[in-house]
Order: C-alpha cells, then structure tokens, then sequence
C-alpha cells in the first residue's frame, strides 16, 4: 500500500516534467529536488517499485552519501546528455503509472 | 513560531532562482522565502528574473525601476546598502528594512539560530556578490528544504536551530 503522500509526489513531479518551461534538465532536477528527493525507498515504495527508484535515484543524486561525497543532482543532472535526462523523466513516468494501479491508503 | 532556519548560498541570481523556484514547487510558502543579493542600479535582470509569486509584483517593481522599489510592492523591497551597493530581499527579510549595513540587516538571522559568526561569513558573501536563499519554518518544512536546496548548485548549505544560536557550530540534522 502506497501512502497519499508519495502517490502526491509522483503526481506532482510528472506535472513538473509535463508542464514546466525549459529543458528536459532543468525539468528534471526541478521534479527530483521539489518532490522525489522526500521519497525514503524503503519505506514508502512497494517492492516491485523501490529497485527501479532507487536506480533512478542513484542516476540522479548519490547527496545523501555520508560525509558530503556524494553529488548532488544538479551536478549529476548537468553531466547527462539530454537524452539520458529523458530516459530519467520516463522511468519517472512510468513508476508513476504503476504507482496508479497501487491501492492507496485509506484516510483515517 | 518559526524558529528556524536554512540558508542556501549561490553563486549567481540564476542558482538563487532556480533554488526558490523548487522550494515553491516542494511546498515551501514563499512568504517564508528570502533571496538576498546586491548589486548595481542597473541591473534589472536582478529583478526579471526572479521567480516572484505573483507576476503583477515583477511587473510593477520593472516598471517603477530600480531606484524606486523601495516600498513599491509588498514582498520585495530594495535599499542602499554602504559598501555594498543596492540588497534586495524577499519574503520575512523585506520587512523592516533600512539603509543599515548588510551585517545590521542578517543580524535578524539570530533568532533563528544562527551564530553570529556565521551571520558575519553571510555578510561577506553578499558584499562578494554572492546571493542567499533564506528559508524559514517548522522543523519539518525545514527538513524538507534543507533537502531540497542541498540538491541544487548552492556553495553551502546550513540548517540552522533557534538552540543553535548559541553555539559556534552548526546543529547537525
């Protein structure tokens, strides 16, 4: 069962790639950064979902890496070629359709 | 009562804005966000591109020009800063503001936890050109733009506790 707040968050990042303005990169780092970055893989996913998240994220920021050796997104979104920033927006697109299909928690 | 802080650091206006603009889109209210940089009279790019709410607010601060943002519109005030040249500021940081040093001017940065020292390395980052994104809130709003601003292109990025004020280190999260 996936919570409100992630199916929130999914919904909202492909709003984001869909209708920002710019490039496909600066669309991307804008849906990760405002919305995927509060996604916890473990907890908040399905496992069917949470490898290819956690795949996607590491395409897309390793920040959380302790002591500050990661990069973060907007470096590693600015080393892609636009071509591997939209395979990142598509498999974005596509965890949220099969997030579609996941039951939601129910309110309270 | 917010009592806490983030401050993100940019290199140029271009960063600051696409940082505010996540922060927007990630939930953060914009009256909690403060941008403040420095810069030339002529310059109105400072002002065209920052990601304003509300467009009617741009749209009047270009028309009245730089030199009479002072208190043209709510949510963006402008002053003559000595030393410095002209800061600009958004949000919390708008109210209140006068022709002090730069320094005067975050030293309210202090009820939001953050040391004196550091308020001191802010004031010469802005007097350096560089620019900050001030944000505050809740704790958790704060967990929440402390990530987000930490994937952006910021020099630095601080998360700051009213308890920390006090301490000359950084409260670690």
């Amino acid at each position: 069962m996936v919570s409100n707040d992630v199916q929130e968050r999914f919904t909202r990042a492909v709003g984001i790639l869909a209708d920002e303005k710019g490039r496909i990169k600066e669309r991307l780092l804008m849906a990760y950064a405002s919305q995927l970055s509060g996604v916890h893989v473990k907890q908040d996913l399905p496992p069917d979902l949470a490898k290819g998240f956690y795949e996607m994220r590491n395409a897309i920021s390793d920040a959380e890496m302790p002591y500050g050796y990661g990069e973060r997104a907007a470096k590693k979104i600015d080393a892609m070629s636009e071509e591997e920033a939209s395979a990142l927006a598509g498999a974005i697109f596509q965890m949220f359709l099969k997030l579609c299909g996941q039951p939601a928690e129910q309110a309270a | 009562m917010n009592e806490e802080c983030v401050v993100g650091v940019y290199d140029s206006l271009d960063g600051a804005g696409q940082a505010v603009h996540i922060l927007r889109r990630g939930g953060v209210p914009v009256r909690q966000v403060s941008v403040v940089a420095s810069g030339p009279l002529d310059r109105p790019e400072l002002v065209h591109n920052l990601p304003i709410a509300d467009d009617s607010l741009r749209d009047a601060a270009i028309g009245a020009g730089l030199g009479g943002l002072l208190g043209v519109v709510a949510g963006i005030a402008a002053t003559a800063v000595a030393g410095v040249g002209v800061v600009f500021a958004l949000g919390p940081f708008a109210v209140g503001l006068t022709g002090a040093t730069v320094g005067a001017y975050l030293g309210g940065l202090i009820g939001w936890g953050v040391h004196r020292q550091h308020i001191e390395h802010y004031e010469q980052c802005v007097k350096n050109g560089k620019v900050l994104v001030i944000a505050n809130g809740t704790p958790a709003e704060l967990d929440g733009a402390n990530r987000m601003l930490k994937e952006t292109n910021a020099v630095e990025v601080r998360l700051y506790a009213r308890t920390s004020s006090e301490s000359p280190e950084v409260l670690a999260r």
